[in-house]
């Protein structure tokens, strides 16, 4: 993997006294939140104003603040420095993106300017990553994925029913089924939505570029150049539109052979689901009722009178939609959502890795909650051996 | 027999067990990783020919031709072959693949040692990482910057060693 490097001192940064940071950029990002930030810290214990004599030179002349010395230091590789949990900070759900949807990435950066911290986190570390913040319910800023949330492990897919849950969910059978989402949803229809809803699209992207393998042997951050530029294109986009509408991520950290072309493959992959074809958004107005939705958690929408961009038609039923932003209003007792549906995103059932010690039976023998849960091997035509589609990869 | 070829330059993740243990959703991000590793491990290692440099020369860090991936100098191990105690002729091209012909000798007197010196500035050298120094020792001039060496490349990537 590497060594992880976080090394600060007293002293701003500089070209005489270079930043390193190597690591996994949501450990890098911890730990510049709780270490240099003090998020999560006593209040009781502010950082420490250092004095310097003007003898020194350089950078080192002046005044700094530094760590608190009383303050917990996460040391990356042991978790249990971290503070956890953190009443401003949603530790727990940033280390699970760190295990699992970004489990080996690793960047390295040197750094000779001061950055501006949450602009700088947000754009070396995250941006790249297809994340972004999110403010929860309770004021903890937590992080949000462009890929949808998996399963939780220990839930139980067989409660998903036969139908594919992203699909519209027959009033018959009664509330979907939340699992597959962190955090409570609830359906907004016609009950609970006040007035007609609008309708938008995301902007059009249909190219996105990616600079990496950043040349750090100059001394200034900002006059560095990029070994490494690639574009990836959606080319039926641009044969539908006729635009090419470019997006541009640039990393520090990103480097070739810890995997830049993947994580910027990825990257454009993401982007290009909501993008490429301009996912349609919902704006909705509705009852203070829904003010439990969070930004990034996902509801059900139902309309009889929305036109529906996907389909042609109008009116949506049962449409699964990630919230991008909500504004509550307390004074006239309404919240505002922006929705974004899901359906061009084609997110897909997860379906698990079979334990070994579950003696799971082969397709052909296992039960159909089995087959509903695991994964199986299909056909070079993506068909099992009783001819239903083969469980995609999620 | 072609060339291996990559259409891209595959990358290390070093992806924890858990992410892939039974009872996790499988997912794309997963199954990319394990490719992309797979490609990382049969192309860690590459053995390069640099060609044929003399003293002074700066020998340049390989390229690989299976995914155009450029190798970082602290990437690579140089091996110097002695090839010759002469000194190339001119319209010598540091590099060049083909044993060059050569130049008459530099020193006066007959050769005590050669090479006297020969080795290559490591990535970390204080002066000119990469540069050849090959030097023979006459009894009467003493000794001289002369001599053509074959030099060979072991790149890994995502090392320190060289």
């Amino acid at each position: 993997m590497g060594i992880a490097l976080y090394t600060p001192d007293a002293f701003p940064i500089s070209d005489a006294n270079p930043r390193f940071l190597h690591g996994h950029p949501l450990d890098l990002l911890l730990v510049a939140l709780q270490n240099e930030l003090g998020v999560g810290q006593d209040p009781a214990l502010p950082p420490v104003l250092i004095t310097t004599a003007t003898n020194k030179t350089g950078s080192q002349m002046g005044l700094s603040f530094a760590p608190n010395p009383a303050w917990k230091l996460y040391k990356i590789g042991d978790d249990s420095t971290l503070i956890n949990p953190n009443q401003y900070l949603d530790v727990q759900s940033i280390l699970l993106l760190r295990d699992t949807e970004f489990s080996g990435y690793w960047f390295e950066i040197k750094l000779t300017n001061p950055a501006r911290a949450k602009q700088w986190l947000e754009d070396q570390l995250l941006k790249p990553l297809g994340l972004f913040f999110v403010t929860r319910a309770d004021g903890r800023l937590s992080l949000k994925s462009m890929k949808a949330p998996a399963v939780p492990v220990g839930v139980d897919l067989t409660t998903y029913g036969t139908k594919p849950w992203w699909k519209p969910w027959p009033a018959a059978a009664g509330l979907p089924i939340a699992a597959q989402v962190p955090t409570p949803v609830l359906p907004l229809n016609e009950k609970n939505i006040l007035g007609l809803p609008s309708v938008t699209r995301l902007d059009l992207t249909n190219a996105v570029t990616a600079r990496m393998d950043q040349d750090d042997s100059l001394a200034q951050t900002s006059a560095r150049s990029y070994g490494t530029d690639m574009t990836f294109i959606n080319e039926n986009s641009l044969g539908a539109y006729r635009t090419f509408a470019q997006h541009t991520v640039e990393s520090y950290g990103l480097k070739t052979e810890r995997g830049g072309f993947l994580i910027a493959e990825l990257l454009a992959r993401r982007i290009f689901e909501r993008h490429a074809f301009r996912a349609p958004v919902y704006q909705v107005k509705a009852q203070l009722a829904t003010v439990i939705v969070e930004v990034s958690d996902y509801v059900w929408l139902t309309h009889s009178k929305i036109p529906d961009l996907v389909s042609g038609t109008v009116g949506v039923t049962s449409v699964l939609c990630e919230v991008l932003d909500r504004q509550p209003d307390y004074a006239n007792a309404t919240m505002e959502f922006k929705l974004l549906d899901t359906r061009p995103i084609e997110i897909g059932q997860p379906y698990q890795v079979a334990p070994a010690a579950g003696a799971i039976p082969a397709f052909g023998s296992a039960t159909a909650g089995q087959k509903a849960q695991y994964m199986y091997i299909a056909d070079s035509s993506g068909l099992n051996a009783d001819g239903t589609p083969g469980n995609p990869i999620f | 027999m072609s060339q291996l070829s990559f259409a891209s330059i595959p990358g290390f993740f070093d992806l924890a067990d858990v992410a892939i243990a039974a009872g996790q959703p499988l997912t794309d991000d997963s199954i990319s990783k394990i490719s992309h590793n797979a490609k990382f491990g049969v192309v860690r290692a590459e053995q390069f020919y640099m060609g044929f440099y003399r003293n002074g020369d700066v020998v340049p860090t390989p390229v690989s031709p299976v995914d155009g991936y450029a190798y970082s100098r602290g990437e690579v191990l140089f091996f110097l072959i002695h090839a010759s105690t002469l000194s190339p002729a001119a319209g010598f091209v540091p590099g060049q693949a083909l044993f060059p012909a050569t130049a008459p000798n530099a020193g006066a007197g007959s050769i005590l040692a050669s090479p006297w010196q020969m080795f290559i500035e490591g990535s970390s050298s204080a002066g000119t990482p990469g540069k050849i120094t090959v030097w023979n020792y006459y009894s009467t001039s003493g000794a001289v910057a002369e001599g053509t060496v074959a030099v060979y490349a072991l790149a890994q990537r995502l090392s320190v060693g060289g």
